[in-house]
Order: C-alpha cells, then sequence, then structure tokens
C-alpha cells in the first residue's frame, strides 16, 4: 500500500508509463479497457468537456508536418513537478512513495484547479461524483498495489504499453528507454513528466 | 464570449461566470478591508460584510463538491495536510512590507499601531525588516518617543 509524500521528502520509486508509438496499432483497446475498468459506468456516456468517451488515455488525431496523419496516446504524465499537486487548495492532489500522482477523494471539495493546472489536459470530471479524474484510476492502483500491471498495459494487444520503475535500471521500461529513442511531452513546462513516447529502435 | 475561448479547459473544469462575480465581491471586501482601516465607518463596515458573504456564496457555487467542503477541511487540519503555508505568508507579508516595523530599528523598538500588533510573530522568520520611510516626529505621531 502506498503512502503520501511529505514536502521534501523524494519517492522511493518513479513509476513510468511508455507508449511505443512504432508499435502501436490505433486499434483503441487500451482507451476502452482505461474506462470499462477504472469507470465502468462511463462506457455509454460521453464526456461534456471532451466531448468524447471518458476515459484516462485521450487519442489526439493530428497530422504531421508533412502532411502525414498521426496519433499521439496522451495520459497523466506523473510529472515529478506537478502542477496539479501545487495547485490543489486543499492537499487532495499527492504524489505517493512510488512517484505516482494521487487523488484523495475524501478532501476533494471539486474546485477544478487541477483540471485547468495541467498543460496536458488529461482530467476530466466524473459527472455523478464531480471527481477529478485521471490515471490511474482505483481499480488500476489496486492492480498496481498488488505488483500487476494497470488494464492498459494488459489490454494492449501490440505490447505497445509499458509500466515500470525508471529507479530500477533492470526494470522493463528502463531497459527500452536506454535501448531505443524517446522523447517526453512538453518538455518545455518544466513539469518532468515520467510518460515517454517511445518513436523506434 | 464563451468561458472556453478564454480557456480551453473550462469546459471540463465545468466553470462558469459566476466565478467573475465572486472576484468582483471579494475585491470589494478586500479593497474595503484596507480603506476601513482609515475610514471607520459603519456603512463601509456593512458594505465589506455583505460583499463577504455574498462572495463567499458564489465560490462555494462553483466548486463541484460544495458539500464535501466541512469533510475536506477537517481532513485537512487532522492529517496536517494543509497548503497554506505560515512560513509563506510570513514572506508575503515581509514582502508588502506590512510588518516594518517590528524589531530593532536602529537599535531600539518601533511600536507597531494597535492594530497590526498580531503581526509580530513574523519576528520569529529571522528575516531582516525591509526599509521603511520614516515621518519625523510631531505631536501628531504618537510611535515617536522622547529618545527619537
Amino acid at each position: 500500500m502506498s503512502t503520501r509524500l511529505r514536502k521534501g521528502q523524494a519517492p522511493t520509486k518513479r513509476m513510468a508509463h511508455i507508449w511505443d508509438a512504432s508499435r502501436c496499432i490505433a486499434c483503441g483497446a487500451c482507451v476502452m479497457a482505461c474506462t470499462s475498468t477504472n469507470s465502468p459506468d462511463m462506457m455509454t456516456r460521453e464526456e461534456k468537456g471532451w466531448k468524447s468517451l471518458a476515459s484516462n488515455i485521450r487519442r489526439i488525431d493530428s497530422v504531421s508536418a508533412h502532411g502525414r496523419p498521426e496519433i499521439l496516446l496522451v495520459q497523466c504524465q506523473h510529472c515529478e513537478v506537478a502542477p496539479c499537486v501545487t495547485t490543489c487548495p486543499f492537499g487532495a492532489t499527492y504524489m505517493d512513495d512510488n512517484g505516482m500522482i494521487r487523488l484523495d477523494p475524501r478532501m476533494c471539495a471539486g474546485c477544478s484547479y487541477c483540471v485547468t493546472s495541467c498543460p496536458y489536459n488529461v482530467r476530466w470530471f466524473h459527472p455523478d461524483s464531480k471527481l477529478p479524474k485521471k490515471c490511474m484510476g482505483g481499480t488500476c492502483l489496486e492492480f498496481v498495489d498488488k505488483g500487476l500491471p494497470p488494464a492498459c498495459v494488459q489490454a494492449c494487444p501490440a505490447n505497445a504499453r509499458d509500466f515500470g520503475d525508471l529507479n530500477d535500471p533492470n526494470s522493463s521500461v528502463s531497459i527500452t528507454l536506454r535501448t531505443k529513442r524517446s522523447r517526453r511531452l512538453l518538455e518545455n513546462s518544466g513539469t518532468e513528466p515520467k510518460y515517454f513516447v517511445v518513436e523506434g529502435s | 464570449m464563451a468561458p472556453a475561448d478564454l480557456h480551453y479547459q473550462v469546459d471540463i473544469a465545468h466553470w462558469g461566470w459566476s466565478i467573475a462575480w465572486f472576484l468582483w465581491f471579494i475585491g470589494i471586501a478586500g479593497m474595503g478591508s484596507v480603506a476601513y482601516f482609515f475610514v471607520r465607518r459603519a456603512a463601509l463596515a456593512y458594505v465589506i460584510f455583505g460583499s463577504l458573504v455574498v462572495g463567499l456564496l458564489f465560490v462555494v457555487s462553483h466548486l463541484g463538491r460544495w458539500w464535501n467542503l466541512p469533510r475536506t477541511l477537517w481532513t485537512m487540519v487532522i492529517e496536517r495536510h494543509l497548503q497554506l503555508e505560515l512560513v509563506d505568508a510570513g514572506r508575503h507579508l515581509h514582502a508588502l512590507g506590512a510588518p516594518h516595523p517590528l524589531g530593532d530599528h536602529r537599535g531600539r523598538p518601533h511600536p507597531l499601531p494597535p492594530a497590526l500588533g498580531w503581526l509580530r510573530w513574523t519576528k520569529t522568520l529571522g528575516k531582516p525588516a525591509p526599509t521603511w520611510p520614516r515621518t519625523p516626529c510631531s505631536a501628531s505621531a504618537p510611535p515617536c518617543t522622547a529618545a527619537s
């Protein structure tokens, strides 16, 4: 069971997500698995702000500078300098000792400062509980506490997703990041994200 | 103009224009409080109080989980997860020059006006008191002592 970090404390682990864009087949299984696992009541409802499925993973379709169609999967980056943690007036959003950003529902008053302060726009409001949802959801956190990978990693048929500890040099994510070319999103924002987009070998 | 024209996450945050009314009323209360320091009038006190109440209602109304506010505040205090840090508050006060007279100024204590006496706690922060233009002694300036 993970615990809340106090100010000045460093996490013992630095759990990170990897999305391998060179392997992804854009099937959407991770997006669906996320919603069906963490928010099954939202499977048939729309997130009104995004006007799409309410999932902790957002699929962004765009066009590259060369005119090629591109997709990008964005989710909570579990930033080491997380704006949502510092802007939460009640301390409901916090970093745990695994280096993951979590939400304590007992302390959330629904001010939505965390939603607007996230530069990645990956938080959404549950229309019933009014809680700002994000990766990881409650069920995925239970998986991680038991040593299992989150739902998106389990569901991916192309093995394009991975999750592990950056502090462990022998973890699969550390090996992937050593051997393949990767990038982080919005590095100039200073948030030190722990979500890596692998672009190839 | 739609709120989302100002910030693209406004729709997701479910914010509305009521937050602007909160800022309006809380601004009246804040500026009125400063004015009240100089002008002690009952009418001004009523305006400040009314603006505070209305502003508070607006800010609570824009909370998605306003019913959870008592539990939130209780948990914050019990589990000591307060985001407000007194040290930071003290730094802000120093930046404003509010606690200027505390400590030894030119080797002798500079008495605080009675209304600002509570600011003496900031002396414990160990910061040098910012300089402050001092008025020459006169009969109408009570802080002046015979030694000055």
